[in-house]
């Protein structure tokens, strides 16, 4: 009678922590401000019971947090570094990393500048500083306002290599935490330009412009046209287990690609 | 899956020749691959990231440099050395000085984006104008007392073009000069301007130098100015103009680098720099020093040997004033300094070698004494002689050196002022010294 007791017990305990699975998930704003809270909504839909603790404060972050298994899942709009990899070995971490979207990163003005179109060396110019007025480069004059993610953010680190050829930003350039603060300051300053993620391209008072004659669309991302396209990961300590492997697995699904698509991502694979 | 990733990374290694420590370099291969189908994005994540963590298990991989930086260079030199210097006065008197030396070297160079560049070198050796440490010269045995590392170099270049560059700090000898004037373990502090152009089979170049020769700890010091209580910085400026011509190829050709010195704030202003009574005990003062030197060279090939002719010519405008403030009027003709000389051979590769020959004079009122070599007239004017070096390039990174010279006074009625390595006696008559050196350069 005991012995039942106690397995009943064990196995109402076990049911309500199966319940309370927690997943934990830090990095990248790109992905953690829009895409990944969809996906976990969903999740949660389709699993009740499973919590979700999301920290969007720049892929650094989320590949940190992998090293220090302070997270199961590391968001991140960049590929991990040498020098993260080798923090990794050191305490025995083995950084997987999964292709969940694609993302363009798109160059963006204000909706009232008369410019459509940049080429790839005055892109590198107006970030580097090197062009600092409009009218070097066929706008109206005025002083250009450059505007960046902060260092914490793969998009930062993604932008001056895809776009900058590794030069260091402007001296006068302002940082901002996320995408949304740099869509919203362009669209306040008719001076500005910045770059953000897909995901953020139809905010208003903004235009994107396009590079060497190439926007950044579903199309020209998948088909790699479109020069500042790059994949955005979840990272794992080697292949994921429990929750963290059935999100992923989500994640990864029609359901959760058209998601992705949803939010302004492009999709890993063609969907229907 | 594995053996797939295996099987690409080993394809990776082997189409691109790459070390781990290339392995970054692999990025546009594995984009080829995806664009031709063999692999998907996913596929080529995974090799990204096993190629990443097999960088990062090497030494290069856990280094974390600034993406601004373009070139890192680390460069420096072991020197083991045997010295002998003899010296001998008037009376017959005679002093030897015979040490084991070694000197080290070593600094980091970088280049930056935007045409900007820095080094520092560490030195051993607190003297300007040596950077040798003698074994055995402690407070007791095998003691660390004067076994010392300093910084001898720190300096910023910003090259904004490639004809021009700005240099701050504690820098390598902008000047182009010899042993008479400039001892070549001197790095100068200030601030040098350089201009280079290139014309045809002709290069020419104006060079500005503004040096702090010594610095005032402050400026316009409450009370009265003194020796120890300076009123002004004292500067050291110098200005050069070069030329020089290839009439074949990059081994002949012709060089002459006319300079003038100057020397600012060595007035009455300044007492701790105007030492108006010049005198045997008072020597190696810089006032009335206004210098121009004239060194020249020419380059060709003897049977496919390189040599080299070369000479330089110093006179101090303001020599008779310098004479008179010592009390010599009468010897306003010391305010020349000359060498003239051969080269035979260059010691670069392994086998190589090569030996130099030439006769040095330098008057007692024609140069800066705390300038002049320390080794080949003891840091002294008024001294004249015969150097000889050879040098045998032992393998890609060590040198065999041989350095003969021998000197005296060059006017007996005169002191020889300076310095003195083989002791403080201004009246040395002769003076010999011989170094023997191994050199290991990395």
């Amino acid at each position: 009678m005991n012995n039942r007791l106690i397995f009943a017990s064990l196995l109402a305990c076990s049911a309500i922590f199966a319940r309370a699975e927690k997943l934990v998930i830090k990095g990248s704003d790109t992905l953690g401000a829009k895409l990944v809270p969809m996906l976990a909504e969903e999740y949660k839909a389709r699993a009740p019971g499973t919590t979700f603790e999301i920290a969007a404060e720049g892929s650094t972050t989320g590949i940190s947090a992998i090293i220090d298994s302070t997270a199961q899942i590391g968001m991140s709009s960049r590929r991990a570094r040498p020098t993260e990899a080798s923090a990794a070995l050191a305490k025995g971490v083995t950084m997987k990393p999964t292709i969940v979207a694609f993302d363009g990163i798109g160059v963006i003005v204000n909706a009232g500048n008369p410019l459509g179109t940049l080429t790839k060396r005055q892109v590198e110019q107006i970030f580097s500083g090197d062009i600092t007025d409009w009218s070097q480069v066929g706008g109206a004059a005025g002083r250009i306002s450059i505007y960046t993610r902060n260092t914490s953010s793969g998009t930062y680190s993604d932008f001056k290599e895809l776009a900058m050829k590794k030069r260091d930003y402007a001296g006068s350039s302002q940082k901002m935490a996320g995408n949304e603060q740099i869509a919203a300051e362009v669209a306040k300053n008719p001076n500005g330009i910045g770059y953000v993620g897909l995901a953020y391209l139809r905010d208003p008072g903004i235009k994107t412009v396009s590079i060497d004659g190439s926007l950044p669309t579903e199309e020209s991302v998948l088909t790699k046209k479109y020069p500042y396209a790059r994949p955005t990961f979840y990272y794992t300590n080697g292949e994921p287990v429990g929750v963290a492997a059935r999100f992923l697995e989500f994640t990864l699904s029609d359901d959760g690609q058209l998601l992705v698509r949803k939010v302004g991502f492009v999709p890993i694979r063609p969907l229907n | 899956m594995f053996k797939f990733t295996t099987r690409l990374f080993a394809l990776v290694v082997f189409l691109g020749g790459a070390s781990f420590a290339l392995a970054q370099d692999s990025g546009p291969l594995i984009d080829l691959l995806i664009k031709k189908g063999v692999i998907n994005d996913q596929e080529a994540e995974e090799l990204r990231a096993e190629l990443t963590k097999d960088f990062a298990s090497t030494s290069a991989g856990k280094l974390n440099l600034n993406n601004s930086l373009t070139e890192l260079r680390i460069a420096g030199d072991v020197r083991i050395r045997y010295e002998s210097r003899t010296g001998e006065l008037p009376t017959g008197d005679h002093q030897e000085r015979d040490r084991f030396r070694y000197r080290f070297r070593t600094g980091l160079t970088g280049k930056m984006l935007n045409n900007w560049s820095w080094g520092f070198r560490f030195e051993t050796s607190t003297g300007s104008r040596s950077s040798n440490v003698t074994m055995g010269d402690d407070a007791g045995p095998f003691a660390k007392n004067s076994d010392t590392v300093n910084i001898g170099q720190i300096w910023a270049k910003w090259e904004p073009t490639p004809e021009f560059s700005l240099t701050l700090g504690r820098m390598p000898n902008p000047l182009v000069s010899t042993l008479m004037v400039w001892d070549a373990d001197i790095n100068p502090e200030g601030i040098a301007e350089k201009f280079t152009r290139r014309s045809g089979k002709s290069e020419f170049s104006l060079t500005a130098a503004q040096f702090l020769y010594s610095a005032a700890s402050t400026q316009n010091a409450f009370g009265a100015a003194s020796a120890t209580n300076p009123l002004k910085d004292l500067l050291l400026l110098a200005w050069q103009g070069g030329y020089k011509h290839y009439l074949e190829g990059t081994a002949t050709f012709f060089q002459i680098n006319p300079t003038l010195y100057t020397y600012v704030r060595n007035s009455t202003q300044n007492p701790a720099a105007f030492r108006g009574n010049f005198s045997a005990s008072n020597s190696a003062l810089v006032n009335n020093l206004t210098v121009i030197d004239v060194p020249v060279e020419y380059n060709w090939l003897i049977n496919g040997v390189p040599a080299r002719l070369f000479g330089d010519f110093a006179i101090n405008l303001d020599g008779k004033d310098r004479a008179t403030k010592f009390g010599r009027p009468d010897l306003d003709g010391e305010n020349k300094a000359w060498q003239v000389g051969f080269q035979y051979g260059r010691a670069t590769n392994t086998g190589e070698w090569d030996s130099r020959l030439y006769y040095m004079s330098t008057g007692a009122f024609a140069l800066d004494p705390n300038l002049v070599d320390s080794d080949l007239w003891d840091s002294r004017t008024n001294m004249k002689g015969l150097v000889f070096n050879a040098n045998y390039r032992l393998g890609a990174a060590t040198q065999l050196s041989l350095t003969l010279a021998h000197g005296s006074r060059a006017n007996d009625t005169l002191i020889a002022p300076g310095a003195g390595d083989i002791g403080s006696n201004n009246l040395l008559n002769k003076y010999g010294i011989m170094q023997l050196d191994l050199v290991i350069s990395y």
